[in-house]
């Protein structure tokens, strides 16, 4: 598959995990991870965790692609 | 929202839209850098913001110049927030990007970064489909039920939580200068701009 053609995929279906797990989490990486730490509000927390996790492990799993 | 509300979005969103494209978070290869540990910048401008606001509170409360009920916390919804977490971090190592720099990413000339928007998009239309009794029963679990802040809910003094948040910060720092003298260095502005014109930029 062209490069071009594989990163509009890639892009499209980051964005929708993206923003379902927003309205999940009812906050994305700026309104609940930086902005609810400021508040050390414990959910931000977790959520930067798991985020950051998610990130690593996503992250390796795609490189092959 | 009153009108001092709606004057502040927009001279906070101004400043936040500078600050983020300052520093190069518009570019998908710079933000998914993070997580090949190659470029720190993530962490170490995210860390930075959240002890110098978290720190700016504090000493706001302490002075009695602001009201604690009057800052929102969000719910320690703590099944939420984890799901939302993993599902926020794989889309953004997936498509290069999350939702608040995809705007950056866009307004960079990030043609990439509008198909993420559509993404995001239809991401919330399918939560909003699927909503119902069992999504809802799911985000309501690992409530904690005694407060939403570690003050709040464990009694843990807020100094203490302050002087971690430091020690992390100072941590950031020092493991992110570690590893990216081990590589090949931080993305620089010119590979972050590149291909910025361009309809498509692999992250």
């Amino acid at each position: 598959m062209a490069s071009r053609a594989k990163r509009v995929i890639s892009a499209l279906i980051g964005g929708m995990l993206a923003g379902f797990g927003a309205r999940v989490a009812a906050g994305c990486t700026s309104g609940l991870g930086l902005s609810g730490a400021a508040t050390l509000g414990i959910a931000a927390f977790v959520f930067l965790g798991t985020f950051f996790a998610a990130g690593l492990i996503a992250n390796r799993l795609v490189k092959g692609l | 929202m009153n009108d001092g509300g709606a004057l502040s979005a927009l001279v906070c969103g101004v400043l936040f839209g500078y600050v983020l494209e300052n520093a190069g978070f518009g570019s998908p290869k710079k933000l998914t850098a993070q997580f090949k540990l190659t470029d720190w910048s993530v962490f170490k401008v995210m860390f930075t913001a959240i002890v110098v606001a978290a720190g700016g509170l504090w000493l706001l409360k302490l002075a009695g110049l602001i009201n604690p009920d009057q800052v929102f916390v969000p719910s320690a919804l703590l099944v939420a927030a984890a799901i939302g977490g993993v599902l926020v971090g794989s889309g953004f190592a997936i498509g290069g990007y999350c939702p608040g720099t995809s705007v950056v990413g866009l307004f960079s000339g990030r043609l990439d970064a509008l198909v993420f928007i559509v993404g995001l998009l239809l991401g919330t239309f399918v939560f909003a489909g699927l909503y119902g009794p069992a999504i809802e029963a799911v985000m309501a679990m690992g409530e904690i039920e005694t407060g939403d802040t570690f003050t709040d809910a464990w009694n843990t003094p807020e100094w203490l939580i302050m002087a971690i948040l430091g020690a992390a910060l100072i941590g950031v720092f020092k493991a992110g200068t570690w590893f990216e003298r081990r590589g090949q260095g931080p993305v620089t502005a010119q590979q972050a701009v590149a291909g910025a014109s361009e309809s498509t930029t692999a992250p």
